[in-house]
């Protein structure tokens, strides 16, 4: 006789409660927050590490940087806040383990598709103003079309491989090849004109 | 640029965008998994037809009959109505004035046991160095304010009386501190008060929206908020002239803050700390001076980090840099902020200018790791274009946002009210001073969207004082392609289709 099956699997709570979770101080919220973006956050971080074990132990990383800032910080979208801790947490380690030789992660290589724009690492300028240079970038992102707006995040910010965003935007792959060229001509333009690239 | 610059630039991009960016990939999953339920759908569909013509309209169509027509689901109307059909949903928004603008008169010192002449007499990180003041507090203001699209949790606002300088001079004799809301039965419970605080007295005007409570700075806003370079008890409170209570503002977990400044209170000695259980406040006053003095002579910051301290002959290192001192003392309507970027090895201070409170793009930027380096960005204002740039505090402060329309997006019975918020900046062109007044509207349609429509407005006033109204490409012909011109598309949802 065959048992039916039943789904155990949890269903997981909106971001609003997740967030409350936090502000109540209640260690469920971290269960919770990994349960919903835990696949989402690995992601996230393993396209800068390229390594797994660097992976696992950056997103605790990220679920303790979410605890320490809620409260005071209540994100207006929890999945975008989640991201930019991920992203924080795995440039740190990434930086940090730098001179592991090994399988370049998709960060290094997207980055080295920008060697017009940015040098080899060395001292951060004394000048060097990285809000002003984030506010530039916003800027640069919001001038682009939905689309450009996509592949340039997706590429730069997030490091995830071009076969993928052309998936995702279901088009190929040479054309997501050409707008990024598009973006990183008119990227360059940009930066120039404001001093960044002297 | 280096790569760890580009990784930091990358790390600072506003909100707004990583928010646009997540929506966008959501909005795409959703689209691939609506694209591969509706292939299944269609494969069973294909089935389920066959089975269906072969049962059904086989015989029918044997019979030499045909089905009769069935009305498919009507489409939707066009259901736009315009502005002036929904004047409910239109911006309510009022102005609350905080104090007086950041002007080269009010001699605003930022800390020092010197009173200096200048804002550049003592700096540090983020202005920690702050001024230190004793103070009632007039009225918490009822209300919790959100600033859209930080992220941050509410804060309330309170108007505090100052009854004493006790480090730093110049501040009204009103002033507004902004604190996060759950620290607001603190300013219920005491009735006097030893602060220290960032920076004051620069503070312009807050626009709140009635609707929702949220508020849009200026750009130039300073916040008064309380910092930790009295020890570990920024706020320190008294009740009938002892000290009852002590609290860190920057504390996430007040248990842990209590515990921490209790015994802090219990031996002050050990912990520099000013005060402690049934201090006085002439006691608190004098042991502040104190301890400032020791920070001062053993190049020591109390309650920080050794390295935070930083002098003006720190950053005014060499006679062209003491030269250029001069050019950012403060005069009529104008001064220049500051700010510090501290390293490990070196010390870089950025001056911004600001007329009338607002910003402008002239910068000057000094680094004391290349023999006193000194970088200029942007155009310098002269003394003569200085006196005749607009006033548009006064613009700002005479408009009534409830009577201004978003010029370019269609407003549907959908869409609600967000928020509108005003900003200003000066820019120099070609020895031309420009004031801008840019007003920007948020519209939601959170029923349906997760996301936000937006519109903008832009006032152009000349050194004759005479404003227009200006389209986009109109301002960057004539103040070239500036990142205050916003650049996204009038009628573009910024969110994705929920349900």
């Amino acid at each position: 006789m065959s048992r039916k099956k039943i789904n155990t699997a949890k269903l997981p709570l909106d971001d609003g409660e997740i967030i409350e979770l936090y502000f109540a101080r209640d260690e469920r919220a971290i269960d919770e927050t990994d349960i919903k973006y835990r696949k989402y956050l690995f992601s996230v971080v393993y396209n800068v590490l390229g390594d797994r074990l660097d992976s696992e132990e950056c997103l605790n990383d990220t679920y303790l940087g979410a605890w320490n800032a809620m409260p005071p910080t209540r994100p207006c979208v929890l999945k975008a806040f989640l991201t930019t801790l991920a992203r924080r947490a795995a440039i740190k380690r990434y930086y940090k383990g730098q001179k592991k030789s090994g399988i370049p992660s998709e960060m290094t290589v997207s980055m080295s598709e920008l060697e017009d724009i940015i040098s080899d690492d060395g001292d951060v300028d004394a000048y060097f103003d990285a809000q002003a240079l984030g506010r530039s970038i916003s800027n640069f992102v919001r001038s682009l079309n939905e689309r450009g707006r996509y592949v340039f995040m997706s590429r730069y910010y997030m490091s995830v491989r071009i076969d993928v965003i052309a998936a995702e935007l279901g088009v190929s792959r040479s054309t997501v090849n050409k707008e990024l060229a598009e973006i990183r001509r008119a990227l360059k333009e940009k930066l120039e004109s404001e001093g960044y690239l002297i | 640029m280096k790569k760890k610059e580009w990784q930091a630039g990358l790390d600072c991009l506003d909100t707004d965008v990583v928010e646009g960016y997540v929506l966008q990939k959501e909005k795409l999953e959703a689209k691939r998994k609506a694209r591969g339920i509706l292939l299944r759908a269609g494969a069973v569909a294909a089935c389920f037809a066959l089975i269906l013509s072969a049962v059904v309209f086989v015989p029918l169509l044997q019979k030499g009959d045909t089905p009769s027509d069935t009305t498919g689901a009507e489409l939707n109307g066009d259901t736009t109505t315009t502005a002036e059909e929904i004047p409910n949903t239109l911006p309510q928004v009022s102005t609350i004035k905080l104090g007086n603008k950041l002007t080269g008169k009010q001699e605003l010192t930022l800390g020092g046991l010197d009173s200096g002449e200048s804002n550049a007499e003592m700096l540090a990180p983020g202005f920690y160095i702050g001024t230190v003041v004793e103070a009632t507090v007039t009225e918490v203001l009822p209300d919790e304010y959100y600033v859209p699209g930080q992220g941050r949790p509410p804060f309330r606002v309170a108007k505090l009386n100052v009854a004493d300088e006790i480090i730093g001079k110049g501040l009204p004799q009103e002033i507004f501190l902004k604190f996060p809301f759950y620290s607001a039965d603190v300013f219920d419970s005491y009735d006097t008060f030893i602060f220290s605080l960032e920076q004051v007295g620069v503070e312009n005007y807050m626009m709140v929206n009635e609707n929702s409570r949220e508020i849009t700075y200026f750009p130039h806003m300073f916040t008064t908020a309380v910092i930790t370079d009295l020890g570990y008890g920024s706020v320190i409170a008294f009740n009938d002239g002892k000290v009852e209570k002590s609290f860190w503002s920057r504390a996430n977990h007040y248990s842990f803050v209590e515990k921490y400044i209790g015994t802090a209170l219990e031996s002050p000695e050990l912990y520099f700390y000013p005060v402690g259980n049934d201090t006085t406040i002439d006691e608190a006053k004098a042991n502040i001076l104190k301890l400032a003095a020791i920070s001062e002579e053993e190049n020591f910051f109390v309650g920080g980090y050794s390295g935070d301290y930083v002098c003006a002959d720190d950053v005014f290192c060499t006679d062209e840099a003491r030269g250029v001192k001069e050019y950012l003392a403060p005069s009529e309507s104008n001064t220049f902020v500051h700010r510090l970027i501290i390293y490990s090895d070196r010390v870089c201070a950025v001056y911004t200018r600001v007329i009338n409170g607002f910003v402008t793009e002239e910068k000057i930027a000094f680094n004391t790791s290349f023999e006193g380096e000194i970088k200029y960005f942007g155009s310098s204002y002269t003394a003569d274009a200085l006196s005749n740039a607009p006033d548009i505090g006064a613009v700002i402060e005479g408009m009534d946002l409830s009577e201004i329309t978003p010029p370019h997006i269609e407003i549907t019975d959908e869409m609600s009210f967000r928020h509108a918020n005003v900003s200003g900046v000066y820019r120099n062109v070609e020895g031309k001073i420009y004031g801008i007044v840019r007003v920007m509207w948020y519209y939601t349609l959170s029923d349906i969207y997760n996301g936000y429509l937006r519109d903008d407005l832009y006032l152009l006033y000349d050194e004759s004082g005479e404003g227009k109204t200006v389209e986009r490409e109109e301002l960057r012909d004539i103040i070239g392609d500036d990142t205050f011109i916003a650049r996204f598309s009038y009628n573009e949802w910024l969110g994705y289709v929920v349900k």
